[in-house]
């Protein structure tokens, strides 16, 4: 479903390497934890991966799409919430769902089902006529994500989508990922939180200075050299 | 004190981004030419005005010497200064004190409340020196260079013009802090922003039409500052600093010293009022203001169905997104779409208010046959004029800002975004041009015809306007900004899009005049303005299509 092949990025004028030669393969219907740790890389390779930085070499394929040549396709086809979503303060929830169906082309009859099924699971119901800017890092947080899936895009992409979540919507959000890759879905997302990607993950990829450095199930990292809890495993990695 | 003075450093450093300057001459030294030429650019602008300013002190010197006052000057640019101080200074304390994002960085520090709006007066009292420097400059070099004083009138007035905003700008601010205590008005952000904004316009309107009735010969100037004298002393009695400072440059010996030494010292006696009454009240005040209760009721089904739209082509979700966050933000109401009407309605008020036989006659003569058709010229020019003086183009990529990653993430062709900001800047600028329409027929009595013409030729000019200013935001957008004043107001494409808008200005009248000249019938000049502007309008929009479709793809979120 994804397909990252070779892909760099640097920063002022290649001092800096964000990325460096990035190979890593989403299959359907997974649930893939991209892990490391700060500065890693992981938000420069998202972005990547969404169209939102140019890579400066390599290529990104979204379901069999490659974000380069067709991107207009490729984002049809996934849903994208970054770690902090800034959203337009002065719209109120409702008129940002509105415009986001307006500009996936999602059907009347479509939208209604979907935003009334994400405002009664994310609790919003009561805000969605307030204006943005009252919201709370976590409503901002459920409007960014119900605005991304609104057109039920097959692939999820997203930075840190616990972070700022109650414990109940971060549950039921950890529900949906599952549910959604069990129809042959597939969803990317990054996390500090090492207990969510041992319990939700089906794979993890851990990225470190800009390098895929560990990827596999998490018994396969297990498996080799590192032994015991995924914590263990990533320390481990990241000090080296 | 070692805290209160990093946090005044750590203030202005944050405001005048010195770090990020420095960063900007080391690191990225391609970007230099920026700044440059902003400031060449407000420069130049400001020459005719401060060329005016001097030419009437000087005359107020002159005026004052023949009545043995020449240290009228002095009294007149401190009362000035102090007052343009005083008023801006209500605006720029109430934002900085209340409104301002970094509040909340600070209130949990260990700082103690003085500390606090300690640090914010000296960024606002810098920012004041902007205004109050170029006001009390030139009278003191004219006073001192006229009456020949020496080292110490020089060393003295350093002094006055460093202390100057200290005074007004307290007295702004306790006024504020008191205010702040008794009512919250952080609840009426967006009504103060745009009272701000008229106020400010109001003020420049007021001292354009105040400069055109000052006279022309120097008899008159003379009797005009003689008779106004004595408006000085009232308002000089009625804000004694004023007085002090004057005496205290002008006064020699004893008496000299003691009033430069009462301006000081009224100076520190007001700013320690201040810090010891903000230490008692400020952080009441900002923290009640936050106590914002909302009450988010579960709205029914039925409600959240009606609130969900019918499905709408891009380009219209797009426009209609732009339309209202444009309508919703009062900084961008003020210099869209009030300043695309300003133009017209300045020139109706200076018509209404220069109530001058010459004028009525002028007026009069405008609807005569002959004169009508070049009349309605004249009145497309202005239209065209007050079409490119919004900024609504000019930035419409860069109000995107941190909200830019939607956009880029929006599986809608670059080619259509910018066709929805060309939507509603157009609306903006055709806003103008039927605005300078109704004054062309109810004030200026053209003929129903001919204000049509000029209002079609006028609509179609607009196209290229708006649309080359879209361009040029799209081609070097500033997306990061800490505000909606950044984004539009301190943003240079505002600058440059007004130049482009002059520019495709000069092109049509470079049409227009030598075909008036060699007698073409106007109908013609209408209609050759009209196919150019035409031609313009489309080569620019799809130069514009064409630079999104790259620029987007650029652009890093």
């Amino acid at each position: 479903m994804i397909e990252i092949s070779n892909i760099s990025k640097s920063y002022n004028k290649g001092a800096v390497k964000a990325v460096d030669s990035l190979d890593l393969k989403v299959n359907k219907g997974e649930i893939f934890g991209f892990l490391g740790p700060n500065g890693a890389g992981k938000t420069t390779t998202i972005k990547m991966v969404v169209g939102l930085l140019n890579p400066d070499s390599g290529s990104i394929i979204i379901d069999g799409t490659d974000i380069a040549k067709e991107p207009l396709t490729a984002k049809r086809k996934m849903g994208y919430v970054p770690d902090n979503p800034n959203l337009y303060d002065r719209l109120t929830g409702m008129e940002y769902l509105n415009f986001m169906a307006d500009v996936y082309q999602v059907s009347a009859d479509m939208r209604k089902e979907r935003i009334e099924h994400y405002l009664e699971m994310f609790n919003l119901k009561g805000a969605a006529s307030d204006l943005i800017k009252s919201y709370s890092h976590g409503m901002k947080q459920k409007t960014a994500l119900t605005g991304a899936l609104i057109h039920d895009p097959r692939v999820w992409i997203l930075d840190e989508p616990m972070v700022g979540l109650d414990p109940k919507s971060a549950h039921l959000l950890k529900n949906q990922m599952r549910e959604h890759c069990d129809r042959g879905n597939t969803v990317f997302f990054s996390t500090h939180v090492l207990e969510v990607a041992e319990k939700l993950c089906d794979r993890v990829g851990i990225i470190h200075k800009g390098k895929l450095i560990a990827i596999g199930t998490i018994d396969e990292l297990r498996h080799g050299e590192n032994k015991g809890s995924l914590e263990n495993i990533f320390l481990e990695l990241t000090e080296q | 004190m070692k805290p209160f003075l990093s946090f005044i450093k750590m203030q202005l450093n944050v405001n005048y981004g010195i770090s990020a300057l420095k960063y900007r001459f080391t690191r990225e030294k391609e970007k230099l030419w920026e700044p440059v030429l902003v400031g060449v650019v407000i420069l130049v602008s400001l020459l005719p005005l401060a060329a005016m300013y001097i030419g009437l002190m000087i005359s107020m010197f002159t005026a004052g010497t023949i009545i043995g006052q020449p240290e009228m000057i002095l009294t007149v640019s401190f009362v000035l200064a102090q007052l343009m101080i005083l008023i801006f200074g209500l605006f720029y304390i109430m934002g900085s004190f209340y409104f301002s994002k970094d509040l909340e960085t600070f209130v949990p520090l260990p700082l103690k409340p003085y500390e606090v709006v300690g640090g914010k007066f000296a960024v606002i009292m810098v920012n004041e020196y902007l205004t109050s420097v170029p006001i009390l400059l030139p009278p003191i070099i004219i006073y001192g260079a006229g009456t020949g004083q020496g080292i110490i009138y020089w060393l003295k007035s350093l002094v006055l013009m460093v202390v100057a905003p200290v005074i007004p700008l307290s007295i702004a601010a306790l006024i504020i802090v008191l205010l702040m205590r008794v009512v919250n008005l952080r609840r009426y952000k967006d009504l103060l922003a745009i009272i701000g904004g008229l106020f400010a316009i109001t003020i420049g309107v007021g001292s354009s039409l105040l400069f055109q009735n000052v006279p022309e010969n120097p008899e008159e100037i003379q009797n005009f500052f003689t008779s106004q004298t004595r408006i000085v002393d009232m308002i000089g009695s009625r804000f004694p600093p004023s007085i002090w400072a004057t005496r205290g440059l002008a006064d020699v010996g004893i008496a000299g010293w003691g009033y430069f030494l009462l301006y000081l010292a009224a100076s520190a006696v007001l700013m320690m009022l201040l810090l010891w009454i903000s230490n008692l009240v400020f952080y009441k005040a900002l923290l009640a203001g936050q106590e914002v209760s909302r009450k988010r009721n579960n709205i029914s089904k039925s409600r959240i169905s009606r609130q969900i739209g019918r499905t709408q082509s891009p380009v219209t979700a797009i426009a209609k997104r732009e339309w209202k966050l444009l309508m919703r933000t009062p900084l961008y109401v003020l210099n869209g779409l009030v300043s695309s009407m300003l133009g017209p309605i300045i020139v109706a008020m200076m018509l209404l208010l220069k109530n001058e036989p010459e004028l009525a006659e002028l007026i009069g003569s405008l609807s005569e046959p002959g004169i009508v058709p070049y009349a309605a010229l004249a009145c497309l020019g202005l239209m065209l004029f007050t079409s490119g003086m919004n900024l609504v183009a000019s930035t419409a990529l860069s109000r995107e800002g941190q909200t830019i990653w939607i956009a880029k993430m929006l599986p809608v062709s670059a080619k259509q975004q910018v066709a929805g900001k060309l939507v509603v800047s157009y609306v903006i600028s055709a806003i103008g041009v039927l605005t300078t329409s109704l004054i062309m027929l109810i004030f200026l009595k053209i003929p129903i015809l001919w204000t049509v013409g000029a209002t079609i030729v006028g609509l179609v000019g607009s196209v290229p306007m708006a649309s080359l200013n879209l361009l040029l935001d799209v081609f070097h957008p500033k997306l990061v900004w800490n505000s909606e004043q950044e984004a539009m107001k301190q943003n240079i494409n505002g600058g440059i899009g007004m130049l482009i808008s002059l520019l495709v200005l000069v092109i049509l009248g470079g049409i227009a005049v030598p075909m008036t000249i060699i007698e073409i019938p106007v109908q013609m000049v209408f209609a050759a303005i009209g196919a150019v502007a035409a031609i313009l309008g489309v080569l620019s929009i799809l130069a514009l299509f064409a630079v999104a479709e790259k620029k987007y793809r650029d652009i890093e979120a």
